[in-house]
């Protein structure tokens, strides 16, 4: 029985090709995450990783066995020496690939360790099986379970170590970690391993024709370990130049993306002319932000921290920083609009939107937003406002001015009718006195009749001013069962017609005034039903749809005589009709309906054809107002 | 039994003049005072100190329309309203404004009555003539 001696040498080496292979693989493999855009790609990160630390505990078991001096010559089983190194490649990959899933959480490593320090426990033990020996190899069984629970242990710390970190530094220590692991595991086989003397050598012959290259090489005696030693590190050192060379090639490819990506997304901020920062998880602001010094003139030192608040309108910023603190905590989409102090003087419209960008692990990491400036449309807005509020007291007041001198017209006409009496009696027995009379009495017949128009008339424009005025009071409403209401208060109508109004059952709630929107559909199915055509059963429909985000679009169909295209605009005019005027009305209803339609932000569109029938489109906005948007974080990979 | 007077703001001339001939129609024999703009009125009514003590003992019986060149009728019931001496007169608006706010406002502010002027001229005489017949039976305190 002999105890093995170490050449310091060699050992010195293996350990060495066992890190530097274990720093090249954790390279590779960490890219693996990196490459899921195309699936070869991802694999082919994968295979390389394997095949490096494979080979390389490999190389560094062959020339740690080489160190051992046994004082007896050995030869190796070319086969089992050919399995152990696919062992070392097959059950590394498989722990790289493992763990560089897409979706590996922070437990993978728990199975990918152990795995891998099975891996290059099999491959030492395999490898020792591998040399044939006079004498054979006794084993301690405490020491063998020692070996392979290094190996675990070492692994699982190195891949967890490889994974978590990016620095240069971490990545060495993940290295010098996994070598040491390796390294470790073989050196406490081999101490582990006791070699019993056996009858006088190896068996020349019989190795020299299983493995004629490596048999041949151990045959030379103790010169030919140090030359083969060199000849598979120099082999392993060139595999994982290899391997450094496309590591190399690939971050500059990263880079190279990392440098587009920034340039496209400056690009995007100028495009959208808007403003970009960022702020912490917390939503501080740190450090420079050259988009917001821009607007503000805010120094760094101001607009630290929550510093950013002093520039925002003093009415503004009290709401501003309550939503922006609950949407903090509830990591949603921040949409908002607030003023902005502006460096030049007065203040600026902003319309905000920001987006938490979240860790690998769904903390958040920033807050990424832009202020995109909307001071042109809000004062175009305010303008259009005023107008049409300027409009509405202006029918208003033209409607009451315009009634005082009817009042007078309509009163004298009659006071000069009371006159005419009189006047019969005056001129009794005048041969002109019936000519007179009659002259009279027409004159005040017209004068009256254009009275009564013209009242009519005013109602109308001081009733669609009042609509305008009106504060709606949105309450959720049940379309199916109002609509169902309004065909029902029609049923009389529409029966001495021979005609039937079915609604949807299936109508969505929306969130709107009761009366604007009775007042619209209760119009729509009043007009359907009054220009049926004779010619057949009437059939008047209510449906609804989706109609993009937050809005419903209502359809009243009917079949009835329908109206030219000429006349699709006209209709919604005041006063206006189309057609045989022969029902009553005024040219009103359609114009309140639009009114109506538009004050509770929606629009109305029309579809007919003459002889086939009419349909109404009526969209409105599902709430009272725009909902605050569902979140969408964005996620970005650690990496 | 003392007199009533009546003080007509109106300034639509035509509208006073129909108002007069009708409300006369229906017996009403009393003064007429008219004016037709606001600060005529309200010189009448609280004197040129502002101080309403013109109209101690008077009896008087305010007729009111709401759109008068210088200032709203609700400016002056507001101020009829708010003073010791005018706050008992019987204040009825007559005004073509049929707003539901409008007429809301006045009778909040303490009008007393609120007639809308009606377009066609058979009812705007009955209802003038039917105010003439009320303002008959009507008492009228005498303002302290």
């Amino acid at each position: 029985m002999s105890s093995p001696g170490f050449n310091p040498a060699l050992v010195a080496l293996s350990v060495m090709i066992a890190m530097f292979a274990a720093y090249t693989a954790l390279d590779l493999a960490s890219r693996v995450r990196g490459g899921t855009d195309r699936f070869g790609h991802r694999w082919l990160w994968i295979i390389g990783a394997a095949v490096t630390m494979g080979g390389g505990i490999w190389s560094m078991h062959f020339v740690g066995m080489l160190a051992v001096e046994t004082g007896m010559p050995a030869a190796y089983d070319p086969w089992l020496t050919a399995l152990s190194f696919l062992i070392a490649v097959g059950v590394t990959g498989a722990g790289f690939a493992w763990v560089g899933r897409t979706a590996a959480g922070a437990g993978a490593v728990l199975v990918a360790g152990p795995l891998t320090g099975l891996g290059i426990a099999l491959m030492h033990y395999t490898g020792m099986a591998a040399m044939r020996m006079s004498g054979g190899i006794v084993y301690d069984p405490v020491l063998v379970v020692v070996s392979v629970f290094i190996a675990i242990l070492a692994a699982t710390a190195a891949l967890w170590l490889a994974f978590r970190h990016n620095s240069v530094a971490e990545k060495v220590a993940a290295a010098v970690v996994m070598g040491l692991a390796v390294a470790g595991m073989h050196y406490t086989g081999m101490a582990a391993a006791t070699f019993p003397a056996g009858d006088g050598g190896m068996l020349h012959e019989q190795a020299h024709s299983l493995g004629p290259s490596l048999a041949h090489a151990a045959a030379f005696g103790t010169t030919a370990p140090l030359y083969l030693a060199f000849a598979v590190a120099g082999a392993t050192f060139l595999t994982l130049f290899v391997g450094m060379l496309a590591i190399a090639v690939d971050q500059s490819r990263i880079q190279g993306e990392l440098a587009a990506s920034e340039a496209r997304f400056k690009a995007a901020i100028e495009a959208v002319s808007g403003v970009l920062w960022t702020n912490d998880a917390e939503g501080r602001m740190v450090g420079p932000q050259p988009g917001w010094a821009a607007i503000t003139g805010q120094t760094p030192a101001e607009y630290q921290g929550f510093g950013w608040a002093e520039a925002v309108h003093p009415d503004d910023a009290a709401p501003s920083i309550a939503a922006w603190n609950e949407t903090v905590a509830s990591r949603k989409t921040f949409v908002f609009e607030h003023r902005v102090r502006a460096k030049e003087g007065g203040y600026r419209h902003y319309a905000i939107r920001a987006v938490p960008v979240l860790n690998e692990d769904g903390t958040i990491r920033e807050w990424v937003g832009v202020h995109t400036d909307i001071t042109a449309q809000r004062e175009a807005e305010a303008e259009l406002r005023e107008s049409n509020e300027e409009i509405q007291r202006y029918a208003y007041i033209v409607s009451h001015d315009l009634r005082a001198p009817l009042v007078n017209i309509m009163g004298f006409t009659s006071e000069l009718a009371e006159t005419r009496v009189e006047l019969r009696g005056v001129l009794a027995g005048n041969p002109q006195a019936d000519r007179i009379d009659a002259e009279m009495g027409e004159a005040l017949d017209f004068i009256g009749a254009a009275v009564t128009r013209m009242e009519t008339l005013i109602a109308a424009i001081l009733k669609l001013s009042r609509e305008g005025r009106r504060r709606f009071e949105p309450e959720p409403l049940a379309m199916t069962a109002l609509i169902r209401r309004l065909a029902d208060a029609t049923r009389h109508q529409a029966g001495s017609q021979n005609a039937v109004v079915t609604v949807a059952p299936d109508l969505p709630e929306i969130v709107a005034d009761r009366l604007a929107v009775e007042q619209i559909f209760g119009n729509l199915l009043d007009n359907a039903l009054k220009y049926l055509d004779g010619e057949r059963p009437g059939r008047v429909t209510v449906t609804a749809e989706v109609a993009g985000a937050g809005r419903v679009r209502f359809a009243v169909s009917d079949n009835g005589r329908g109206i030219p295209p000429k006349d699709h605009v006209r209709v919604f005019e005041l006063f206006r009709r189309s057609g045989t005027q022969d029902r009553p009305g005024e040219g009103i209803g359609l114009a309140h309906v639009k009114a109506l339609v538009r004050a509770l932000g929606g629009r109305i569109d029309l579809d007919s054809e003459p002889g086939r029938g009419s349909t109404f489109t009526v969209t409105l906005p599902r709430g009272p107002s725009m909902e605050r948007e569902a979140p969408a974080p964005l996620s970005i990979a650690a990496e | 039994m003392h007199p009533v007077c009546i003080v007509m703001i109106e300034d639509d001339e035509g509208h006073a003049r129909l108002i007069e001939r009708n409300i006369r129609r229906a017996g009403v024999n009393n003064e007429i005072v008219p004016f037709r703009d606001g600060t005529s009125a309200l010189t009448y009514l609280f004197g040129p100190d502002g101080s309403g003590e013109v109209s101690r003992r008077r009896h008087l019986l305010i007729l009111l329309d709401l759109n008068l060149p210088d200032m709203t009728g609700i400016d002056i019931l507001e101020k009829v309203k708010a003073n010791a001496h005018t706050k008992r007169s019987p204040v009825i608006v007559l005004t073509t404004t049929d707003d539901a706010r409008e007429i809301q406002r006045c009778y909040d502010l303490g009008a007393n009555v609120y007639v809308t002027k009606p377009v066609n001229y058979e009812g705007f005489a009955h209802a003038i003539r039917q105010l003439g017949l009320f303002f008959s039976v009507m008492q009228i305190p005498e303002t302290p």
